[in-house]
């Protein structure tokens, strides 16, 4: 005998994992920290690369100041540049990660507590299927 | 109105059966115009140029989620570039590339934000996606919109200066001096591409106020915020071409500007407080079955009844709503 209660809390899980699989699994699996570090790490990686390429057409445009400079025996000054520049964009681009991950980690976390309200329902109306036969044996 | 009302209802009738197909179908299109309106622009004589290439791509892009177009045109971009000229390949990679890496690091997830900036560059009427990314998305949709903005200024210029230069048969004979100059040429020119920064100001300004704007409690917000970032979309163009002195499209602007406005009145129409769910396929088991559901939506009108009627299902967000109707088919 089918339990529609039961199917259609089980169908809500379903739809929920469906379309927020992710999200669920994530907040499931990651503490806080980790899930920031891994975010922060993999932004940091890109935004490097990123840089390097900026910097590479920034060193092609201003091709002339750069052999000029060179010349000079300017190296510290463009070594400084280069580095500081590189951790300002840096920063920038972290705090703009942590922000944004944060703001997906608690919305990742809202999302599971409900998922877990629907599971724990489950979880009720499977106790009421079983006391209901257990009622009923006593019964004869 | 009343045709409006019944274009939504079937809309949302059709949608809730057929949603999976007509975002097939939406997806292939934009893809098949992107590649299109990118080899266009760039002209150059790489495969990605064949139509029936374009048609392929565009199906596999219909099938795979939007950022896979994202990275698509990259790579036609690339392939257009690198058959005009090396310099054009080096700069226009380059840019495109950090740009790519951009987007993933902060906006993977506005995939559409991105692609309709671009197209709606292409095609002149750019303010239709701040107005319907602040009517309809959230904060990273700004993101996605630079994203765009600057992939298209640097398809668009590097575009222009690459036709004009060495190309890659006579690159093997030319000096490793002319090339440098070539591509300082194009990178002076791409960072001093000031409509660029123009766009790029004009666009988040005026997401930013129809974001504010619809999320304001007063009655009629929606329309509130479409005029306001029509008007202030217009205003800021014209300044901005004024004061920069660059050559001005009154037209074009106008023109954009009133399409812009007339298609977000029609978005305010058909997706405000629309319930777009689809029907869902869903399988599961337990100790005692296996359940194959179709979970098919009811529609709740707008009022106060329908408030209480609403409780029970889960919305897109994950909140749940009580609700003592719902109907199960297995």
């Amino acid at each position: 005998m089918l339990n529609k209660k039961k199917i259609r809390t089980m169908s809500k899980i379903a739809v929920m994992e469906k379309h927020h699989g992710e999200e669920l699994q994530k907040a499931r699996e990651y503490y806080r920290s980790d899930y920031v570090a891994v975010q922060l790490l993999k932004n940091a990686c890109y935004l490097t690369v990123a840089y390097m390429i900026g910097l590479l057409l920034w060193g092609v445009a201003n091709m002339d100041m750069l052999i000029e400079k060179l010349n000079r025996m300017q190296i510290k000054g463009i070594l400084t540049g280069v580095i500081v520049s590189y951790l300002l964009c840096m920063t920038a681009g972290l705090l703009l990660t942590y922000v944004i991950t944060m703001k997906r980690y608690f919305y990742g976390q809202e999302l599971f507590r409900h998922y877990q309200v629907l599971l724990q329902r489950l979880e009720d109306e499977d106790d009421i299927e079983i006391l209901e036969v257990t009622d009923l044996r006593r019964k004869k | 109105m009343k045709g409006i009302y019944n274009i939504r209802t079937l809309f949302e009738k059709y949608y809730s059966e057929y949603g999976n197909y007509i975002d097939a179908a939406a997806k292939f299109v934009t893809a098949l115009i992107l590649f299109m309106q990118i080899n266009g622009r760039i002209g150059g004589k790489s495969i990605f140029g064949n139509i029936f290439v374009e048609l392929i791509l565009a199906l596999v892009c219909a099938i795979l989620p939007p950022n896979v177009m994202i990275v698509l045109a990259f790579v036609a971009a690339l392939l257009q570039f690198a058959s005009v000229s090396i310099a054009s390949l080096a700069v226009g990679g380059g840019v495109l590339l950090a740009v790519l890496l951009l987007y993933f690091a902060f906006a993977s997830r506005q995939a559409w934000a991105m692609l309709l900036t671009i197209l709606g560059l292409f095609f002149h009427v750019p303010c239709i996606v701040p107005i319907s990314f602040g009517l309809m998305g959230s904060t990273m949709s700004a993101a996605g919109m630079a994203a765009g903005t600057v992939f298209y200024y640097t398809l668009l210029t590097i575009g222009k200066l690459g036709g004009a230069s060495v190309d890659l048969a006579m690159a093997k004979q030319s000096t490793a001096e002319k090339i440098l100059a070539e591509l300082q040429t194009m990178i002076d020119t791409l960072l001093s591409e000031q409509e660029m920064i123009l766009m790029l100001v004009v666009l988040l300004a005026v997401f930013a106020v129809v974001f504010l704007a619809r999320r304001m409690a007063m009655k009629h917000a929606w329309k509130v915020a479409i005029a306001a970032g029509t008007v202030i979309y217009l205003v800021l163009m014209m300044a901005g071409y004024m004061m920069l002195h660059l050559e001005i499209g009154i037209l074009w602007i106008l023109i954009g500007t009133l399409i812009s406005a007339a298609v977000a009145f029609l978005l305010e129409q058909l997706f405000f407080n629309l319930d777009y769910r689809k029907i869902e396929n869903l399988q599961f088991e337990d100790n005692d079955y296996y359940y194959y559901v179709k979970a098919v939506p009811k529609r709740h009108r707008n009022d106060e009844d329908s408030q209480e009627m609403e409780a029970g299902r889960i919305d897109r967000k994950g909140r749940e709503h009580h609700d003592g109707h719902e109907t199960i088919h297995s």
